[in-house]
């Protein structure tokens, strides 16, 4: 069995993934330079509910065809399409890639970490850490780009016996919202 | 322990110092830290980008980043000049960043040189008016490119024995900025 069999077994081993997160962003020389906490949400395939709450506002909700990305700092939503937004991301996999999209990888296993690649040799291609815990959740997942940021997100809290609302991964575009549909 | 203290509350100003005090912690006050949050209203386009500031002496770096935290753009000016890299790891130098920032995309208009000093609400030589808490209020000066700008600021908030703003407003034509600054780190 490969590592990216092994990967996609570990990762589809859950169909609902309802954690706390926080977020810390670091600059190639280790200064801290971002830093956020939230919920992010997924119930594969495709569905995906990533709310920002501190330091403000951010949320993206897709129901695995469109992706809305609501920034109430700027009365903005933008609207794509889920495969464009998250193809080549960490994402991509976490909320249920589908064979063809998992070929685009390549896994390599050290202990209870999986550091994934993009194999289509993109010049400044990031690397993606997925980290498990002794209980087999996804506990950590690192963004690290070519030239050395690095974006740590620990997620805790899990809960899967969660109910979520049928029309959770739906977005309702509020009143005066500006919208930018790039879809 | 996160390096930076998030939750903050917002504690009352009781530094009752005169404006002229004020002013000499400003123009003193030259190695400093923010994050925020900059957004970018221009005639029919909008966005927005976390930013980190770094400021040491005449020496400063800015960091503009995604949400998810990929990096946007980098401007970090020392004494050789100003270099800024783009999302795809491009290097680019010159003397002045607004200038350098325009010819890398020509909407966006961010008069860094003279924000060094408005964006810790220090007019500079530039004219200005005072809140009835001797804070400035609103401030109406150049760029570096001579363009006349209008600052304001909404929020102060004590940090290490300063009051620093938590929220500036930049206008020029139809070209608006809004910074929301969540954490000053001052070194003094």
């Amino acid at each position: 069995q490969t590592d990216s069999q092994l990967l996609q077994q570990k990762l589809s081993k859950f169909n609902t993934l309802n954690a706390d997160f926080t977020q810390q962003v670091t600059s190639p020389d280790g200064q801290v330079i971002q830093e956020s906490w939230g919920k992010l949400t997924i119930s594969r395939p495709g569905n995906f509910h990533w709310q920002v709450t501190k330091p403000d506002e951010e949320l993206i909700v897709s129901n695995g065809v469109d992706m809305w990305l609501f920034s109430p700092f700027i009365e903005q939503v933008t609207i794509m399409n889920f495969s464009d937004a998250i193809a080549g991301t960490p994402f991509a996999l976490l909320s249920g890639a589908d064979a063809s999209e998992w070929m685009n990888f390549d896994v390599k296993k050290q202990a209870n970490q999986f550091i994934v690649k993009n194999n289509k040799n993109e010049l400044n291609a990031n690397t993606f850490t997925f980290i498990f815990d002794n209980k087999d959740n996804v506990s950590e997942f690192i963004v690290q780009e070519a030239q050395g940021q690095k974006s740590t997100f620990k997620l805790s809290n899990n809960d899967q016996t969660i109910k979520l609302s049928d029309d959770f991964f739906e977005f309702q575009i509020p009143q005066g919202i500006e919208i930018d549909d790039q879809r | 322990c996160s390096q930076f203290a998030s939750d903050i509350e917002d504690v009352p100003l009781s530094t009752n110092l005169t404006w002229e005090q004020q002013q000499q912690k400003l123009q003193q006050l030259d190695h400093w830290t923010l994050t925020g949050k900059l957004a970018i209203f221009l005639e029919n386009d909008r966005q927005t980008a976390n930013i980190y500031w770094k400021q040491q002496g005449d020496n400063y770096s800015i960091q503009l980043t995604t949400f998810i935290g990929t990096r946007i753009l980098q401007v970090t000016k020392n004494a050789q000049g100003v270099e800024i890299i783009n999302n795809d790891d491009e290097v680019f130098t010159g003397q002045d960043a607004n200038t350098l920032i325009k010819q890398l995309s020509p909407g966006l208009d961010l008069p860094i040189s003279a924000l060094q000093q408005w964006i810790k609400s220090n007019p500079a030589n530039a004219s200005y008016q005072l809140n009835d808490q001797q804070q400035v209020n609103d401030i109406l000066g150049l760029d570096a490119s001579h363009n006349l700008w209008e600052v304001s600021f909404q929020q102060y908030q004590n940090f290490s024995g300063i009051a620093l703003p938590k929220r500036v407003d930049l206008k020029r034509d139809n070209i608006r900025l809004k910074i929301a600054i969540n954490q000053w780190k001052v070194e003094n």
